[in-house]
């Protein structure tokens, strides 16, 4: 068993970043690709608060972010890796991906407390770490370690 | 790169121990270092009141609890069973949440590995996923290894 592709999940959140620096470490020690995917459904319009512009307008200013910035510890530690913008709730695009792409590995960032909604309706961490049927590795949002 | 070092929760279950061989799996060739914990749940007193039932249950105390050296050698074994090369062995009591999180920020470890099951909503209120509070509680990465993974998804190379 090894490492060979690694989904990562970004959204511009700092759980997200350092999910996907970790990846990045992850993949330099396996010579493994990552994907790293987006996904849009409403919830990421209303969390990332987009302006009011239509879907079209959501999907190009998320593409711009996940290209310039999202992308960059990837870039800066010279694994091989591809983007995704999956139209599909963030756990779903994640679970969906990682099962086409065979992937070996799926890497995410927390988020804050859910609280007892979090706790029934599942938040995203915790519906792929239960879900998937890859290993998942939940990064904290101020993680900070040798590999960064 | 320095090598992690990564604590793996390991109980009786096949969830466990499946977990603690992804985790081996995919870390001894990087040079990780283990260290495995056991945390048994302890059982809560209570005070019967002759007849009229249950009146009182008291909240357990860890000093009650004696480390056993079976208990030692039983995680050891299933470390060994799982893969794990020559591991730190801690066998606690208490909520097994708590215990880990403090395991892993005593320890300085860089990752805590842990199995997973999906449970029903309902379920869930009265028995909280053990993998979920430490993936809420925890400073440092978690590796969930949910129970699907189990029934294929492993690459053998």
């Amino acid at each position: 068993m090894t490492i060979r592709k690694i989904v990562v999940g970004a959204d511009g959140s700092p759980g997200s970043i350092r999910a996907v620096r970790w990846a990045a470490a992850r993949a330099v020690e396996a010579d493994a690709e990552v994907i790293i995917i987006t996904g849009l459904d409403i919830n990421t319009q209303l969390a990332r608060d987009l302006p009011p512009t239509g879907l079209g307008n959501w999907r190009a200013e998320l593409q711009r972010q996940l290209h310039n910035d999202w992308v960059q510890p990837l870039i800066d530690a010279g694994v091989t890796y591809r983007t995704a913008i999956v139209e599909a709730a963030p756990a779903v695009a994640l679970m969906q991906i990682a099962d086409n792409e065979d992937a070996d590995l799926i890497v995410i960032g927390a988020q804050g407390h859910g609280g007892l909604a979090g706790r029934l309706l599942g938040s995203v961490p915790y519906r792929v770490t239960h879900l998937a049927k890859q290993p998942v590795t939940v990064v904290p949002a101020d993680w900070q370690r040798y590999d960064e | 790169m320095i090598p992690m070092k990564i604590l793996i929760a390991l109980d009786e279950s096949e969830t466990s121990v499946h977990a603690a061989r992804v985790a081996a799996a995919l870390f001894t060739p990087w040079g990780a270092e283990f260290v495995v914990i056991n945390v048994t749940r302890l059982p809560k007193p209570w005070v019967d009141g002759a007849g009229y039932g249950v009146v009182a249950v008291l909240p357990p105390d860890p000093a009650w609890f004696q480390p056993d050296h079976d208990d030692e050698v039983n995680l050891m074994e299933r470390a060994e069973e799982a893969g794990v090369a020559d591991p730190d062995a801690m066998v606690e009591a208490g909520d097994p949440v708590e215990a880990i999180c403090s395991a892993a920020n005593r320890h300085g470890v860089d990752l805590i590995v842990v199995g997973s099951h999906e449970k029903s909503a309902l379920r869930r209120l009265f028995d909280p996923s053990v993998a979920a509070g430490i993936v809420r509680g925890s400073s440092v990465p978690v590796l969930v290894v949910p129970e699907r993974h189990q029934n294929g998804g492993i690459n053998e190379t």
